[in-house]
């Protein structure tokens, strides 16, 4: 539902509203416990069905949050499994690293030979092993699922929920949203933050009128809505979406301007946002006046969903104060050349605007971490920073 | 680099060829931010002008099958969108921001 005019969101959601303790950005004990306790019982975002599109495709995955490298297949069965990377033999890591097509995982160590089920396929010699039984010598698996085309693991022995009771309410609000979009853009950065401050930049707005004066200018807010409330906040959960406001009269710059008039698809901001098809979840508010949403995917999946275009982000956590930040744009396939130069701005100055965000990050993690000062300080529209801090939180105190 | 001759119509562009018509993304940002205000507000002054008529020239053809001739309009375009809000916007090669060089661009 939307905020009633007289209420706060605070009140509307009851997560408090005193101080948060800045202990779990600077942590090293915490940081171990959300290791354990969260990311490896949760389900994590690995990337999209897409980047795995034909039997024997598969992709590494390192991930130091999990204290695992996975590999993700498609086998030829068309389903899509994960696995530890590793050989069970001297455990050596099967796969060194990024992307390909096989038909079999072979170990370069001895040669033992796996299917893309998992299952050992060849091991030379065997009959030098003592009471050798091959059959307890698959490739020790993952958990994997899939929602509107994003592969999920989760390498708990027993999840406690599958995907669709941990995307809870979440699960339908979406539908068909990333069908017709392909990947346009990806980059990605280390950055010396926890990762949870570097979620809270991106999915509060409270920010955009000053932190990207000069990039934005006025397009996030306007004499009606001064400091860029959120048109609406949703949680669901442990997962929220934040709907970020748009200034209609906002007035684009010269090339701005000419990428919207050569577009086919629709581009950023959503100066003329067409809210019809798109799914509930996508701005859920329906207000026109609306730039695009940001979402948070419990705990380090986050989109920023407009019409037309998403941002899929994934924050991987390397320490409790280093984050590996990927950023993937996804849009319409384009029609015409003139869409590829328009979606060309879009991407390169979305880029430039998170990079703008990312400024702080750092400063931020290095004075946190003086210790001069151990609390922050949230407004209601900084509501999302909030959610997210109390969401790991929480979960950690019932995984106990 | 080699330096395509572009078609007549666009003789007004060919000297900044061989330094904009850039391929790749991660090239054309680091051009960017590696180029003085000046160069690049050279470049701004040539091709904005110009946009409208190479988005026509190029919509003439499918999006992935443009001719080789017209393929370094396409690239300079970019450059064009890459590099306009450095004049548009900042008034220098880029933001403040965090540092651009730690970015990589995969894609």
């Amino acid at each position: 539902m939307n905020k009633p005019e007289n209420l706060k969101y605070e009140e509307m959601y009851k997560l408090g509203t005193e101080p948060l303790s800045t202990e779990d950005c600077v942590s090293p004990e915490l940081f171990e416990q959300e290791r354990q306790k969260l990311f490896k019982r949760a389900w994590i975002c690995v990337g999209r069905e897409g980047d795995i599109p034909n039997a024997g495709d598969h992709l590494v995955r390192d991930l130091d949050v999990l204290q695992t490298s996975a590999i993700v297949v498609r086998g030829k069965d068309n389903q899509i499994r994960a696995f530890h990377n590793v050989c069970p033999h001297r455990l050596n890591k099967l796969v060194p690293e990024g992307e390909g097509n096989t038909r079999k995982f072979m170990c370069r160590f001895h040669g033992w030979t796996f299917d893309l089920d998992g299952a050992l396929s060849h091991c030379s010699n065997k009959e030098l092993f003592t009471n050798f039984d091959e059959s307890k010598f698959s490739l020790p698996p993952i958990h994997a699922d899939l929602w509107e085309g994003f592969i999920f693991i989760n390498v708990a022995e027993q999840p406690k929920e599958n995907l669709r009771e941990w995307l809870g309410d979440l699960n339908d609000q979406f539908e068909g949203y990333w069908d017709e979009m392909e990947l346009r853009g990806k980059w990605s950065a280390v950055v010396n933050c926890n990762w949870k401050l570097y979620v809270d930049a991106n999915t509060e707005a409270y920010h955009a009128p000053t932190l990207h004066s000069r990039s934005l200018r006025d397009s996030f807010a306007s004499p009606d809505n001064p400091n860029c409330a959120f048109n609406t906040v949703r949680l669901f959960g442990r997962h929220r979406i934040g709907s970020v406001y748009a200034n209609p009269n906002y007035q684009p710059n010269p090339m701005e301007e000419l990428t919207f008039k050569i577009a086919e698809t629709p581009l950023y901001p959503a100066t003329s946002a067409t809210t019809g098809h798109l799914p509930p979840g996508v701005n859920p508010s329906r207000n026109p006046a609306w730039a695009f949403d940001v979402d948070v995917v419990f705990p380090n999946l986050q989109f920023g969903a407009a019409n037309g275009w998403c941002l899929v982000f994934f924050y991987w956590p390397l320490s409790v104060n280093k984050t590996l930040f990927e950023a993937c744009t996804y849009m319409y396939k384009p029609e015409t050349p003139g869409d590829v130069i328009s979606q060309e701005y879009t991407l390169a100055h979305v880029r430039d605007v998170l990079r703008e965000d990312m400024s702080t990050l750092e400063g931020t993690q290095q004075m946190m971490e003086s210790g001069v000062l151990k609390y922050i300080q949230l407004c209601d529209e900084e509501i999302t920073v909030r959610h997210n801090h109390v969401s790991v939180a929480n979960f950690i105190a019932e995984a106990d | 680099m080699k330096t395509a001759k572009l078609p007549d119509e666009f003789s007004d562009l060919q000297d900044f060829v061989s330094e904009w018509a850039l391929e790749h993304r991660a090239d054309r940002f680091k051009k960017r931010y590696t180029s003085s205000i000046d160069d690049i507000r050279r470049y701004y002054d040539a091709i904005m002008p110009r946009m409208e008529a190479i988005v026509d020239h190029l919509n003439q053809f499918p999006v992935d099958d443009i001719p080789e001739a017209s393929q370094p309009l396409l690239y300079m375009s970019l450059s064009g969108v890459e590099i306009s809000r450095a004049v548009e916007l900042w008034d220098a090669p880029d933001n403040y921001a965090f540092p651009a060089e730690r970015v990589h661009i995969d894609q």
